[in-house]
């Protein structure tokens, strides 16, 4: 039985390297698939500087980077302008299908990497605006939430929050999260707290303190 | 593709005996890096088990206790009854590891389409998912609507809140809608777009009202 329709989302994950967030992804983009593929046709496009979600195939990718794993040495492009190249590309895919396109997820990993805290310009703030319309789910991993848009917490549906290792982090988070849920951010690994962001505004947005599996992750020697 | 330009530069200044002489080197890559938006075959539903908790609203309920044993006849508990603490326990992180999207799938258009063609009201959340031209193709179907039962029906009541904005769109009224719709919707924002269809069809005085204000805005810009 096929489960009711529901709006496209997008999804923050924070926290400091090596507490699970890479964990808490995969097993987010794999149960998103298992119920994309029980309704019918989807996409998954994850844009992956490390080569975090290389296990997953080819739809993980980053410009640059060859097949065999190893960065063109003649690509000198900063990790700003790959990533504004590749959502571009992106979008013109996506706009290949016309009107029939289908569900997709959009995975932004180490968001840090290729993005400002300062507010989005051009295609960014096109994607973080209008995202719905491209019919895309969003997930964004990064390890600051200072250095992410905050147009990409305006229009999040959850974050879920691992222990930050600067308390500015964490605090600078209260602003879309509320205070209160700022303190119950975990400081253990693998343990994350999931703050609902679709309460009203006004309210306390309800959280849950939950653990996510620690998970074998393979990263690219060569990432750049 | 990359081409390499090398050139020489001897602007700066010289010093005797000193070949200050530079080279420098600028590497442009025009290589199109296109993301690959595939399903990532490698997958099984054997992989993702998460489930979301169910979240209850309040607080639980509290243990009934009575005060005194009539049966044996306990006295109730004094002020001498030492109080329980009231430190605050640290909430432990739950096993269960939810998807951080919602349940179900995202929305396609033809779901909507089917609602409506079924003669249910789609929510606005849903109807909202829809890219631009799929809304402009869904307003001239309720436009459609609005002119063949005009007058009489409820649509009609609603299509005259709407269009009786100025005198001129009053003058609309001995138009079909469709035909209005049809020349409107192009130049309108995906957002009146949005604003106009749901005034139709969930509340229409509110979504005239809308119309209104986003007119007298735009009158407002042109004034200025």
């Amino acid at each position: 039985m096929t489960k009711k329709p529901r709006g496209y989302e997008l999804t923050v994950i924070i926290g400091a390297t090596g507490v699970g967030k890479t964990s808490l992804a995969d097993a987010t983009i794999q149960k998103w698939i298992k119920d994309a593929a029980a309704r019918g046709a989807y996409e998954v496009a994850i844009l992956d500087p490390v080569a975090q979600f290389a296990h997953l195939g080819e739809c993980a990718s980053w410009p640059g980077r060859r097949a065999d794993g190893t960065m063109d040495p003649k690509d000198e492009r900063e990790p700003e302008e790959r990533a504004e190249a590749w959502i571009r590309a992106f979008r013109l895919a996506r706009s290949r299908h016309g009107l029939n396109a289908p569900p997709c997820l959009l995975v932004l990993d180490d968001a840090d990497v290729y993005m400002t805290g300062s507010q989005p310009r051009g295609i960014w703030r096109d994607l973080f605006m209008t995202f719905r319309h491209w019919k895309c789910d969003i997930l964004i991993i990064g390890r600051r939430p200072q250095t992410l848009p905050k147009d990409a917490f305006q229009s999040a549906s959850r974050v879920a929050i691992f222990t930050s290792r600067e308390n500015y982090g964490v605090a600078y988070l209260s602003e879309f999260i509320g205070a209160t849920n700022v303190k119950q951010v975990p400081r253990a690994p693998y343990q994350y707290l999931l703050v609902d962001l679709t309460a009203q505004a006004g309210e306390t947005y309800p959280a849950v303190l939950l653990k996510t599996k620690k998970r074998a992750v393979t990263v690219a020697a060569d990432t750049r | 593709m990359s081409t390499t330009n090398a050139e020489k530069s001897s602007s700066a200044p010289t010093l005797p005996g000193v070949d200050t002489t530079t080279t420098t080197t600028t590497t442009t890559t025009t290589e199109s890096v296109e993301p690959v938006i595939v399903p990532p075959a490698a997958l099984t539903a054997t992989e993702a088990s998460a489930v979301a908790p169910k979240r209850g609203r309040g607080r639980p309920p509290k243990n009934k206790t009575t005060p005194g044993n009539a049966a044996t006849g306990a006295p109730m508990p004094t002020a001498a009854t030492p109080k329980r603490s009231k430190k605050k326990k640290t909430p432990a992180a739950s096993d269960a590891e939810p998807g951080l999207f919602s349940d179900g799938g995202a929305v396609t258009a033809a779901e909507v389409q089917a609602q409506i063609a079924a003669g249910k009201t789609p929510p606005p959340a849903m109807l909202m998912q829809l890219p631009a031209a799929e809304m402009a193709q869904l307003a001239i179907g309720v436009g459609d609507a609005l002119a063949t039962n005009f007058g009489a029906m409820r649509y009609g009541e609603s299509a005259a809140a709407i269009l009786a904005l100025s005198d001129q769109e009053k003058d609309m009224l001995q138009v079909p809608v469709a035909a209005w719709i049809k020349d409107a919707l192009p130049k309108l924002t995906p957002i009146e777009g949005i604003v106009l269809i749901l005034g139709m069809l969930y509340v229409p005085r509110v979504g005239a009202l809308e119309i209104q204000r986003l007119q007298a805005r735009k009158a407002g810009r042109v004034a200025a």
